[in-house]
């Protein structure tokens, strides 16, 4: 890991005016990326993990949307930056691609243009150089002819196509950290697994970072070298993936392996499940945020929120009895409950 | 393209059919007989006679319109009873002023309406936002005869700076042409633009929620390119719509305003013709003024070919 790193958030709320009244959706959130790494955000949906990816590249309305706390990147701090400031970093140094590739990309116009745009909003490159640069692009992204591609309409092109155009308009302006938000979830596998592999290329040939975010922790094990797992506005646990495959201390975390099949499960058993649903944003428990849904949860945990503490080199958790669980001196109370 | 083109106007036949039967039919079966009209109370019921028979008044109503319909295809729309000129030449000369005034109004009403709906939608929920949507609810509410009476008293009786009412012909200089046209254009387009911001804004705020308007930012686009280049270009597709939609409301509007401003124009004609049983007259402008809103709309739906390449593929 690197000493300075790219990205650094520090203790992020983000809270959200809405008609039912105020919403944090991102509640003191701290992570760093480092220079030339992949962190993954994994979580389920409404976890947070989409709203501290914008809260990054500053696209949140901001009429609606307070922010604590400071999202340095490369030590510039993106909360207080002004619109134009953030507009030549955005596209330039930190670029986005999206889940969705139907309405990503703008219908009325053609993809090469998409991306010579992007191209001219940053430099002062002619249309021509612009036209040329982008066409390198879009072939590194393995685009078959990719010249014809370049002026057709997004409508024309398939899926996983068009994440390929997203991923060249993304990084045609060289950006110093991408981040990913669900890139392969809308893409059917074997695109999901060529999108990954190019992801992963271009990161190596410009030397950028990655946040990657999914709710696939087994994409995370692919492709990441260090993991943040959210639950509810919060981040439980941070660690490299080597330890967090090796060792989840979280409960949730270990819930989420268990839950992903594997080629020795036996396809006769019902699949692991945690029980319970993600509570309401509108109605966060006091305690522990997972400790409704957890089996370990003891009075202590409905009452006091645990914090994210270090348990070993590298890796945070949080949680008050990861000690006792990792131990195994505690037993799942009420795991017969979650079996079905 | 052209295969396009050839296939909606083929499909226009059956429309501007059914337009002929019922002009035809409503204008014969309503009471009232051109030729005692034409020769006044105190004519003989034989000189009335005699001027059907001359009209071809006095044959089977089928044969009477197989006549008409054939001249018809050959463009010949019969002579007027009453001025015996032709009528397509009455047509003209009383459709260009409407045409004028609604292509004026119609303009108008886009050079206010877009920017007023783009910056209602920017502004949404601010008191910008609200005071301009008050003001499209007026324009919605307010009629155009009524507004064309205001307008004609402020700018033409207090201040002077209008002529109060009447017609210039473009001949007479645009200059000329536009100055009389000014306030019945704006008192017509009034409601138009109050109805296309509301459109405008509806449209806006549906196309910033898409994602590829979030990407557009991301790009690190200036505020103005994500608004004009990636929303407002999608946004115009609805517009285009309502536009064409109700662009023969317009002409229809028009009627009014040009009764307000004493403008011979289409109304005029409408209504004298009728006055006057004049068939050949109004039979012909109905089914011009409707084979005209045909072509609009085929006019619009080509332009959406241009604004939206999606359409292009679903000839």
């Amino acid at each position: 890991m690197s000493a300075s790193p790219i990205i650094d958030i520090r203790n992020l709320r983000t809270h959200f005016h809405t008609e039912k009244g105020r919403v944090t959706a991102v509640d003191d959130v701290s992570f760093h990326v480092g220079r030339n790494e992949v962190l993954g955000v994994v979580g389920e949906s409404g976890c947070g993990k989409s709203v501290t990816s914008e809260a990054i590249m500053q696209l949140l309305n901001p009429e609606i949307t307070d922010f604590e706390g400071e999202i340095l990147f490369d030590g510039e701090n993106l909360l207080a930056l002004d619109e134009a400031r953030l507009a030549r970093i955005r596209g330039n140094d930190i670029s986005m691609i999206f889940q969705d590739t139907t309405s990503s990309l703008n219908p009325l116009y053609t993809v090469g243009d998409q991306i010579i745009e992007a191209l001219q909003a940053h430099g002062r490159q002619s249309r021509q150089e612009a036209a040329r640069t982008a066409l390198e692009m879009v072939k590194a992204t393995g685009i078959p002819s990719p010249e014809k591609r370049l002026s057709e309409y997004p409508h024309e092109l398939s899926g996983g196509m068009r994440q390929r155009i997203m991923i060249a308009m993304a990084l045609v302006c060289r950006p110093r950290l991408l981040i990913a938000d669900e890139p392969t979830t809308a893409l059917d596998v074997t695109t999901q697994a060529q999108i990954l592999d190019l992801i992963m290329q271009m990161k190596a040939e410009l030397d950028m970072a990655v946040v990657f975010i999914t709710h696939d922790i087994g994409v995370v094990a692919e492709i990441c070298d260090r993991v943040a797992v959210m639950y509810l506005g919060q981040v439980i646990e941070d660690s490299t993936v080597e330890s967090l495959f090796d060792a989840p201390l979280h409960p949730y975390t270990r819930g989420l392996m268990q839950a992903m099949p594997t080629i020795e499960s036996d396809p006769a058993e019902d699949l692991y499940t945690i029980r319970g649903r993600v509570p309401s944003l509108f109605d966060v428990p006091t305690g522990c945020r997972f400790a409704e849904r957890c089996p370990y949860a003891t009075g202590k945990c409905r009452a006091e929120a645990p914090t994210l503490e270090a348990a070993t080199d590298g890796h945070k958790v949080r949680c008050w009895h990861w000690k006792a669980i990792a131990a195994g001196e505690m037993t799942e109370s009420e795991a017969e409950l979650q079996a079905g | 393209m052209i295969q396009y083109v050839v296939k909606r106007i083929l499909s226009l036949v059956p429309v501007l059919g059914v337009v002929a039967v019922v002009v035809f039919a409503l204008v014969h079966l309503s009471p009232g007989d051109p030729a005692s009209v034409i020769l006044g109370p105190d004519a003989s019921a034989d000189d009335i006679r005699q001027l059907r028979d001359e009209l071809g008044l006095n044959r089977p109503v089928p044969q009477q319109f197989a006549s008409w319909l054939g001249n018809a295809l050959t463009g010949d729309l019969g002579t007027s009873i009453y001025s015996g000129t032709p009528v397509t030449s009455v047509f003209l000369d009383y459709f260009r002023p409407t045409l004028s005034l609604a292509i004026f109004a119609q303009i108008i009403g886009i050079l206010v309406a877009v920017p007023m709906g783009v910056f209602a939608a920017l502004y949404r929920g601010k008191w910008m936002d609200g005071a301009l949507m008050s003001f499209a609810l007026v324009g919605i509410s307010v009629p155009s005869f009524l507004m064309g009476l205001l307008l004609i008293l402020f700018f033409a009786v207090f201040l002077n700076w209008l002529p109060v009412a009447g017609y210039a012909p473009l001949s007479e200089g645009l200059g000329t042409h536009l100055e009389y046209l000014l306030l019945p254009a704006i008192s017509l387009g009034f409601i138009q633009a109050a109805l296309i911001t509301r459109i405008t804004r509806a449209a806006m705020l549906e196309v910033m929620n898409n994602a590829y308007v979030k990407t557009a930012r991301a790009k690190g686009l200036s505020r103005a390119t994500v608004v004009i280049k990636h929303t407002l270009r999608n946004a115009f597709i609805p517009i285009l719509e309502i536009i064409g939609q109700t662009f023969t409301t317009l002409i229809a509007g028009a009627v009014v305003v040009e009764f307000v401003f004493n403008i011979p124009g289409l109304g005029q004609l409408i209504v004298n013709s009728v006055e006057r049983r004049d068939f050949p007259v109004i039979q012909g402008t109905v089914l011009l003024v409707a084979f005209g809103y045909v072509l609009i709309n085929l006019f619009i739906d080509l332009i959406y070919g241009v604004v939206d390449p999606r359409v292009r593929l679903d000839q």
